[in-house]
């Protein structure tokens, strides 16, 4: 594969988005297969993937979209209307499209479509519906997708083989495409390849190059007036050596060439106007060349073109004083021309890209067109679904083209402002035929931008680091009013200025984070189409409801909420629903609801997934706990039932009979409590044995930024999330005391353990004086009170994560940097309420819930 | 090898003490600030230097720019936080070897002990 990275990256992000659309349409067109939009939506969906991926002579990949096309073109016709075996011949073909694209990113070779699951397709597309298969052959059919070994379970037909030909032959022409690319002149562009932490800091280094040459310029222009030498030679200098050690740290061997020439050039003073006029053209062509390779820097390219020459020449002319002839250049001679003398080429970089476009998008538009040239004689009456339809038609071309040439235009111009040439070759007198077809899409696309994640990530870093530097500043603004420096209209001013800085803050942050919010739709539209196979696979009705999809949360909570939700739904289309049968004996309706709801609360988003299913079994989950030693029979038999549910989700813990391939390996549910902990979130969980589950997981917001109480345990400060900080007390003596030789305190008529700060964190310990203050702290159901020295106040930290650093330094989530500049950790309340109620107990925690009363009864 | 480690967080020189005995470098001398971190080099004269950036007194920056006017061998390591990132381009410009980001894990901090000292003896 010759092609840009760039460009398989955006056809990666903009099919990926269509195929991830693809699930749900097709699960919603199920229900409603004459629906004309839908119908028309998602054969444009995967028109659109196939023109893109014969452009980058994805054969594979081509074959079968091409094949799902044709299906449901014939749909869209009204030849053919799909039913539930077209559906899932359709579903896999998306499945192995998105194995096709999973492949794509690892750099692998494409899987190969089974040829079952095309041929069928290819039926559908001339106008034969399979009967009602048994969802195991689409299964089958899937299944073989994944592994291109197995042989074919049914030869196909004749004229299907043909159809095969014809859409491997017309991808053909754009496999030969790459090599139109014209051969690359003595100029290498080269991916970047660096370590993370190196590659990093590459924007920064790109935005620092570019004042750094500017800079350089400045100081050449000093350099180049006998009064001023001296002083641009010592600025020359500083900028030339601190640019080799960048080169240096960066490994960019011609950049470390280029800055060693500047450093050269820069510790010559004795230079006369002869000297002068060939070297300056020279020093000017190399701050052309680091300019050239930090612009390819921005593009993660590494250039690489010969120079040699061109520092030789300037070494030669430093120590001889004088060229050989043929690289002398005139008087007043250009930067390009000097470089040209000294075999350094610079290509006209307009003319570069268009060559390469424009011989890929003409036999590709042909491709396109044909397969889909079958006549269409149906008769369709409303214009709108005239202008969709219309690609039936020889005009098909031009939309293609249309489609080609935009694919071409983005990443090319990314380069280089070469692309616009593409635009223009490819006259569009029809595009207002494809615009008709794309309306919904464009009009959205002018509302929106598409921004690097990696940029918004950079941003709310700098927005962090604000936040820090203003709750410094406050701090600063304070400690000078507490010892009365200054008088006091400057305090008074101060106080004004920080108190504005501290709203705009607030606002910039409250902006950036909006910018990363992303509605839960976004991963709510998956699940349909994992309902809708469950349902299929284990024979039961299921419908799920989507409610609040809307809610928007910040990307790194959606991201961690995916496979919680995934599991819980499985859960519940596997354990919960009843089959039919089963549901209508009990007097439900055959078809099982799931709920999936998503709603705001405060700065928390409450997500909740409820079933009308048969409920968690007491008996079951209780059998199962005493057999696993998590509680005994007593034990069990005080438990309230609300106690005993929560036993799922301890780790490996299932009741499952069987285990099937959907769940029930145990794996589940403590994945699930661990995951949502870790985005500081909570699982409850509420169940009627014969009614049904629903599981309510609470998440914050977002979670980089936190407000915490900062506390001081010993010598060290740390800082509480405040959303767990129930009150604090100052308690008195007659309220402590210890079961089992751990300490509790009793708080009105609750008797809560109490963890010592200092014991906690392995610091030397403290008298009881010295840690008056008892922070109660809670995490669902949980309360623990937390010993500390001093109570510093409220503050807004930056989370930073800690990874493997954790267990070493005790119960904590991460660190921060204070308003004072030093580094606290962020104490983790759920494990600091699990460590509670080990200590208290001495047991196990499942065991502790069962014998907490009694015990403190004594 | 002998190595100073330069960190006010008498927290972070724990965690990093300890992470580079398990790594097994005994030979530790640690330092509070730029200045403390000056003398001791000194006095100490260690292989390799792993230096916080944000301290009192005098910072880690600072102390690079100060350090490499007199020693350009060395191998100096910023630790840094994240959001000091955008400025790491400045030591490197100051003649940093390598750095690691705050909060770093074992591993990543070996990886660039090992990177560093491979490079100083490859000079």
């Amino acid at each position: 594969m010759s092609f840009d990275q760039d460009i398989i990256q955006d056809f990666l992000t903009e099919s990926g988005e269509l195929l991830e659309q693809l699930d749900q349409d097709l699960v919603v067109l199920e229900g409603t297969p004459r629906d004309p939009e839908m119908l028309n939506r998602v054969f444009r969906a995967l028109h659109t993937i196939k023109g893109s991926a014969s452009f980058l002579a994805l054969t594979n990949l081509v074959e079968v979209a091409h094949a799902a096309e044709s299906a449901l073109n014939s749909a869209r016709a009204g030849s053919v209307v799909l039913n539930k075996a077209a559906m899932d011949l359709i579903l896999g073909a998306v499945d192995v499209l998105k194995r096709q694209f999973d492949n794509l990113r690892a750099g692998e070779d494409l899987v190969k479509a089974d040829e079952q699951l095309v041929a069928g397709l290819t039926a559908i597309g001339e106008g034969r519906v399979p009967a009602a298969a048994p969802a195991a052959v689409a299964a089958a059919a899937q299944m073989a997708a994944a592994d291109r070994s197995t042989p074919a379970l049914a030869s196909p037909q004749p004229e299907i083989a043909e159809r095969n030909e014809i859409a491997a032959a017309s991808a053909e022409p754009a496999a030969d495409a790459p090599a139109a690319r014209p051969g690359a002149s003595a100029i290498e562009r080269l991916p970047l390849r660096l370590d993370e932490s190196k590659s990093s800091l590459i924007e920064y280094l790109v935005s620092d190059l570019r004042e750094t040459i500017a800079q350089a310029e400045e100081a050449l222009g000093m350099f180049q007036s006998p009064e001023r030498r001296s002083g641009g030679a010592a600025k020359l200098t500083e900028i030339g050596e601190s640019m080799l050690k960048s080169a240096r740290f960066f490994e960019f061997e011609q950049m470390e060439k280029l800055a060693e020439a500047i450093v050269t050039v820069a510790g010559e003073q004795e230079l006369n106007d002869a000297m002068m006029t060939q070297l300056m053209p020279r020093v000017h062509g190399v701050f052309e060349l680091i300019r050239e390779q930090t612009d390819g820097l921005a593009y993660a390219t590494l250039i690489k073109r010969p120079i040699d020459g061109l520092c030789a020449s300037i070494r030669t002319l430093l120590t001889d004083g004088q060229l050989d002839p043929q690289h002398t250049l005139e008087c007043g001679a250009t930067p390009v021309k000097a470089l040209a003398a000294d075999g350094v080429i610079i290509e006209d970089r307009d003319a570069r890209p268009d060559a390469s476009a424009a011989p890929m998008a003409q036999p590709v538009s042909a491709a396109d067109a044909e397969p889909v040239a079958t006549p269409d004689q149906t008769p369709l009456p409303e214009p709108a679904t005239m202008a969709a339809a219309r690609p039936l038609t020889e005009s098909a071309i031009t939309p293609a083209g249309n489609d080609l040439a935009s694919a071409v235009i983005e990443p090319v111009s990314a380069q280089s402002a070469g692309g616009s040439t593409v635009a223009s070759a490819q006259p569009a007198p029809a595009g207002g035929v494809a615009e008709g077809g794309e309306n919904k899409g464009g009009v959205q696309a002018d509302q929106t931008i598409r921004v690097e994640v990696g940029r918004l990530e950079a941003l709310l870093n700098l927005v962090g680091e604000l936040v820090l530097q203003k709750n410094r500043l406050s701090a600063i603004a304070r400690s000078a009013q507490a010892t009365g420096v200054g008088t006091h209209e400057f305090h008074e001013t101060l106080g004004t200025a920080t108190g504005s800085l501290d709203r705009v803050t607030s606002d910039i942050q409250v902006a950036v984070m909006r910018t990363r919010m992303q509605p839960l739709d976004k991963l709510f539209g998956r699940y349909p189409r994992l309902i809708r196979d469950l349902a299929r696979k284990t024979g039961k009705e299921i419908k799920l409801a989507i409610e609040g999809g809307h809610t928007e949360v910040d990307k790194s909570v959606i991201e961690e909420l995916g496979d919680p939700l995934v599991h819980i739904l499985r859960n519940s289309a596997d354990h919960g629903i009843e089959m039919p049968e089963e549901r209508v004996k009990a007097g439900k309706p055959a078809c099982g609801t799931i709920t999936l709801s998503a709603s705001h609360e405060g700065s928390f988003v409450q997500v909740r997934i409820k079933d009308d299913g048969k409920g968690l079994s007491r008996s079951r989950i209780g059998k199962k706990a005493v057999e696993r030693g998590l509680v005994t029979e007593q034990g069990l038999a005080q438990m309230s039932d609300a106690d005993v549910y929560k036993f799922i989700f301890a780790a490996g813990f299932s009741t499952a009979e069987k285990v099937t391939d959907l769940s029930g390996r145990g794996v589940g549910m403590d994945v699930v409590r661990t995951n949502i902990e870790k985005i500081k979130g909570s699982v409850d969980l509420a169940s009627t044995e014969g009614t049904g589950t629903t599981i309510t997981i609470k998440i914050p917001l977002t979670v980089a930024i936190l407000t915490a109480m900062m506390v001081r345990i010993g010598t060290e400060t740390y800082a509480v999330p405040l959303a767990s900080v129930v009150e604090i007390v100052k308690p008195e003596g007659a309220q402590l005391s210890s079961i089992r030789g751990s300490p509790v305190m009793r708080l009105r008529d609750e008797v809560l353990p109490l963890l010592d700060g200092c014991e906690v964190f392995d610091l030397p310990p403290s008298k009881r004086e010295e840690s008056p203050f008892a922070v109660i702290l809670s995490m669902g159901d949980k309360r623990v009170g937390l010993m500390v020295t001093k109570l510093i106040g409220q503050q807004e930290v930056v989370i930073k994560p800690l990874d493997e650093m954790v267990d070493r330094a005790g119960p904590v989530s991460g660190a921060t940097v204070r308003d004072d500049g030093g580094v606290s950790l962020i104490v983790d309340v759920a494990r600091m309420c699990r460590l509670a109620e080990e200590r208290v107990m001495g047991r196990p925690r499942a065991e502790t819930r069962a014998h907490r009363e009694p015990a403190l009864m004594r | 090898m002998k190595i100073l480690l330069i960190d006010d967080s008498k927290t972070m020189r724990n965690i990093q003490k300890s992470v580079l005995t398990q790594l097994g470098y005994s030979q530790v001398e640690e330092a509070c600030d730029g200045n403390d971190a000056l003398s001791k080099a000194a006095k100490f004269g260690p292989d390799l230097i792993l230096c916080d950036w944000n301290m009192p007194n005098m910072d880690g920056l600072t102390f690079v720019k100060t350090f490499r006017q007199t020693n350009k061998a060395t191998p100096v390591i910023m630790v840094t936080t994240e959001s000091e990132k955008a400025r790491v381009i400045e030591a490197i410009k100051a003649g940093v070897n390598n750095y690691v980001v705050k909060p770093f894990t074992p591993d990543l901090l070996a990886q660039r002990i090992q990177e560093t000292m491979a490079k100083r003896a490859a000079a």
